[in-house]
């Protein structure tokens, strides 16, 4: 999937990622038509998979889309409401040159991020250079990108990959909240990657900052060297600690990093470090991350900065944009738009 | 200095003293096996959080390394720069003492590994940009070259004499590879830039500076307990000359570490001084106030400044100062890791979990597998003293 073909096409997975392997897998095709929606919808839906897992994971995918199918029209109409509510509402044309998207692209926009990361998977890795663009205005500080992050990922309890922080701004009556969320920046000159003593964790050509469990001794160092604090340890606990037994969603691998990875004591992840990979695993298959298709505000936004068209590419060219802690000069591909 | 002749027999030499002190090893070994046991069998990693990552097992790890390699060089320091006599054959006590302390250091930093297992990853796949791939290694090189000497002393006093020329060479490397292990270990969290208050202070050189005091502090006890010289006039001698140099020490000590506190506190940055007032005002504001400044400095320095002539003072200063010591790397580690990053203040609420917060303080369970280690240090070190260091001091005898 890494050559230039002449005729743009779909490309063929190479990894064993279950939603691409399994009967029913999900084609980028289908991804297209679904609005990214199907991304949602992974391995759970494979062959095999527990029935109640699938149902329990299938009710969050459901709920996820659904909400993000009903959100736009759901924001307008709260919006308009709102407008209509308020004497004082603020002139529109005061607010910054957001991406404001009219309502068939706004509805179609993951589509567009869908097609521009088929784009540019045809082309070789490392000519790929992926960033995430964070809208703080139009983030609600709902948390479903961290619960879909967490079901993605089926990150065991104390494990988080996509915090939102929430920031009080403002003295009453003049105040604000500002939601955050805090990927991995997967910074270019990420000084976790140096600071592993066994080479566990590096960058990618892409720019993804990748871990290997299995060679990952868990000496924490990469953690002290963060200054996002966006690696987080895993203890191994569960969240059905102290009740009766595990619970089968705590019995479903995971698939990062394309490996299958089960949750057990002893064995990795579990005493390993872990952080946000920005979905490579979905990225690999053709997919954009879970934090990016269940955002239910449409404020994150995915793509290739190598590509001049992208939609990344435009957004990360505006005066609003910045990102955390430059002065470290960490160059994070995360960027924020404020 | 030729041996004496008024070496009298050594310390431990009775099967009294052998026995209470593997006694007290195996009370040791035995109250912290459960520790042990939780980390080996059921995993479990104490309080240490994803924001705190590193904690007490750590702390004791860099005080375990201070003392080992300051114990050889001010060893060497004392008796070729200060040519301070009567320390010859105290030679292989601080070698042994040396490699005890090693080995508790080693299964400490081991029992802090999320995959204690894959430790020989480090060996076979190093990665020579971390700092940690150069401890690993510089204190694997350390071991050998301790156990060599060691090694000597066990084969005998015509062993020694024979591969004389050789072991000198060693002690002379391992002078070099001791400061340089020092100054990685340091540099290792001097180098976090994401972490300002590790950041901002000399680390490198404050651990020299630690790990020379603290060393000559456990080397002057070695001498009183343990000095072949024991009982003659050169014995006292030879104690109140290093007390004079452990004044000196302590009070460059006092004046580094005030200089780098003030450097920091000045400006009041709050990424940088933030870590200082954890240390000073934070919940355990009594380690450094009552631990380490009255026990381990203030009562040294009183001892030392008006009775240093007195061989009570200078047990009890050398006493006091190690045990107040224990605290101060500690106190470096852990204020630098519980607070958050400026600008990501709101981490600390964002997710909660009790792995997922600033606050640490040590379990039980992590205690119990200090005092483990502490257990296998002694453990090393009286079976080695037995078989090792006597019937070598009883050929000079
Ligand atoms: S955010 Fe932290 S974990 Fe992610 S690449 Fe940067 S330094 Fe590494
Ligand atoms: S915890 Fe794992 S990835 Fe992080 S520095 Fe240690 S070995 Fe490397």
């Amino acid at each position: 999937m890494d050559n230039l073909t002449e005729e743009p096409s779909i490309p063929e997975p190479k990894v064993a990622y279950p939603a691409m392997s399994g009967a029913r897998a999900s084609t980028p095709e289908a991804l297209l038509k679904s609005g990214g929606a199907e991304s949602c919808r992974t391995r759970d839906e494979s062959p095999g998979g527990d029935p109640g897992r699938k149902q329990f994971l299938a009710g969050i995918a459901a709920l996820v889309g659904l909400g993000a199918l009903s959100m736009p029209s759901l924001v307008r109409a709260g919006m308009a409401a709102a407008a209509e509510d308020s004497a004082d509402a603020p002139d529109a044309s005061l607010l910054r040159d957001g991406p404001r998207f009219d309502e068939d692209e706004a509805e179609n926009i993951i589509v567009r991020m869908q097609k521009e990361l088929q784009t540019a998977m045809r082309k070789p890795i490392e000519q790929r250079k992926w960033v995430m663009v964070i809208d703080l205005r139009k983030c609600t500080g709902c948390g479903a990108c961290t619960i879909s992050c967490i079901a993605e990922n089926h990150l065991p309890a104390g494990v988080v990959y996509r915090p939102v922080m929430e920031e009080e701004l403002g003295t009453y009556p003049n105040v604000s909240i500002r939601s955050t969320p805090r990927p991995c920046m997967q910074c270019e000159t990420a000084p976790c990657v140096p600071v592993c003593p066994v080479r566990a964790t590096w960058i990618r050509p892409d720019g993804i900052v990748d871990m290997d469990y299995d060679q990952c001794i868990g000496c924490r160092y990469c953690m002290t060297a963060c200054p996002y604090h966006a690696r987080t340890f895993d203890f191994g606990y569960d969240y059905s600690e102290g009740t009766p037994a595990r619970q089968p969603y705590e019995e479903v691998p995971n698939y990062e990093y394309n490996k299958r990875w089960q949750q057990r004591k002893g064995r990795s992840p579990v005493g390993n470090v872990r952080k946000c990979h920005f979905c490579s695993h979905k990225i690999d298959a053709g997919m954009l991350p879970s934090c990016v298709t269940t955002c239910i505000g449409y404020a994150t936004y995915f793509g290739d900065a190598n590509d001049p068209e992208s939609l990344v590419s435009e957004l990360i060219s505006r005066s609003n944009k910045i990102r955390l802690k430059e002065e470290m000069g960490t160059r994070p591909r995360v960027f924020y738009l404020i | 200095m030729q041996p004496s002749a008024t070496v009298v027999a050594p310390r431990l030499n009775r099967t009294i003293d052998y026995r209470v002190s593997l006694g007290i090893t195996f009370i040791a070994l035995l109250f912290g096996a459960y520790g042990v046991i939780r980390v080996l069998v059921f995993k479990e990693h104490g309080a240490l959080t994803s924001y705190v990552p590193w904690g007490l097992w750590v702390g004791v790890y860099v005080f375990l390394v201070w003392l080992e390699v300051g114990m050889i060089l001010t060893y060497f320091l004392l008796r070729r720069f200060l040519q301070i006599e009567g320390l010859r054959l105290l030679a292989p006590v601080v070698m042994l003492a040396a490699i005890s302390a090693l080995i508790g250091a080693l299964f400490v930093i081991g029992m802090d590994l999320g995959h204690p297992f894959r430790f020989w990853k480090a060996y076979l796949q190093p990665n020579f940009g971390s700092l940690m791939s150069w401890m690993i290694w510089l204190h694997t090189l350390y071991l050998f070259i301790l156990v060599a000497e060691l090694f000597a002393y066990f084969k005998g006093k015509d062993y020694v004499d024979r591969w004389k020329i050789y072991l000198n060479f060693l002690t002379y490397i391992s002078i070099p590879i001791g400061v340089l292990l020092i100054a990685v270990i340091g540099g290792l969290f001097g180098v976090v830039a994401a972490r300002p208050f590790w950041n901002a202070s000399v680390l490198p050189l404050m651990f020299f500076i630690a790990s020379l005091v603290a060393g000559l502090g456990l080397l002057i006890l070695l001498h009183l307990i343990f000095s072949p010289t024991r009982g003659t006039p050169q014995y006292e001698r030879t104690a109140v000359r290093m007390a004079r140099v452990f004044l000196g020490a302590i009070i460059i000590g006092m004046i580094a570490s005030l200089a780098n506190g003030l450097v920091i506190a000045y400006p009041n940055v709050p990424a940088y001084a933030e870590g200082l007032k954890l240390v000073l005002f934070g919940p355990y504001w009594w380690t450094i106030w009552i631990v380490h400044l009255a026990i381990g400095v203030l009562v040294p320095l009183i001892l030392l400044g008006l009775w240093r002539t007195r061989l009570w003072a200078i047990w009890a200063a050398s006493i006091c100062y190690l045990v107040g010591f224990t605290m101060v790397p500690v106190n470096i580690i852990i204020p630098g890791l519980a607070y958050p990053m400026p600008t990501m203040e709101g981490i600390k609420e964002a997710f909660h979990h009790p792995k997922l917060t600033f606050d640490y303080a040590p379990m039980f369970m992590e205690w119990q597998v200090v005092v483990f280690a502490v257990g296998l240090s002694l453990l090393i070190f009286t079976v080695g003293y037995r078989y090792i260091v006597e019937p070598y001091l009883r050929e000079h005898h």
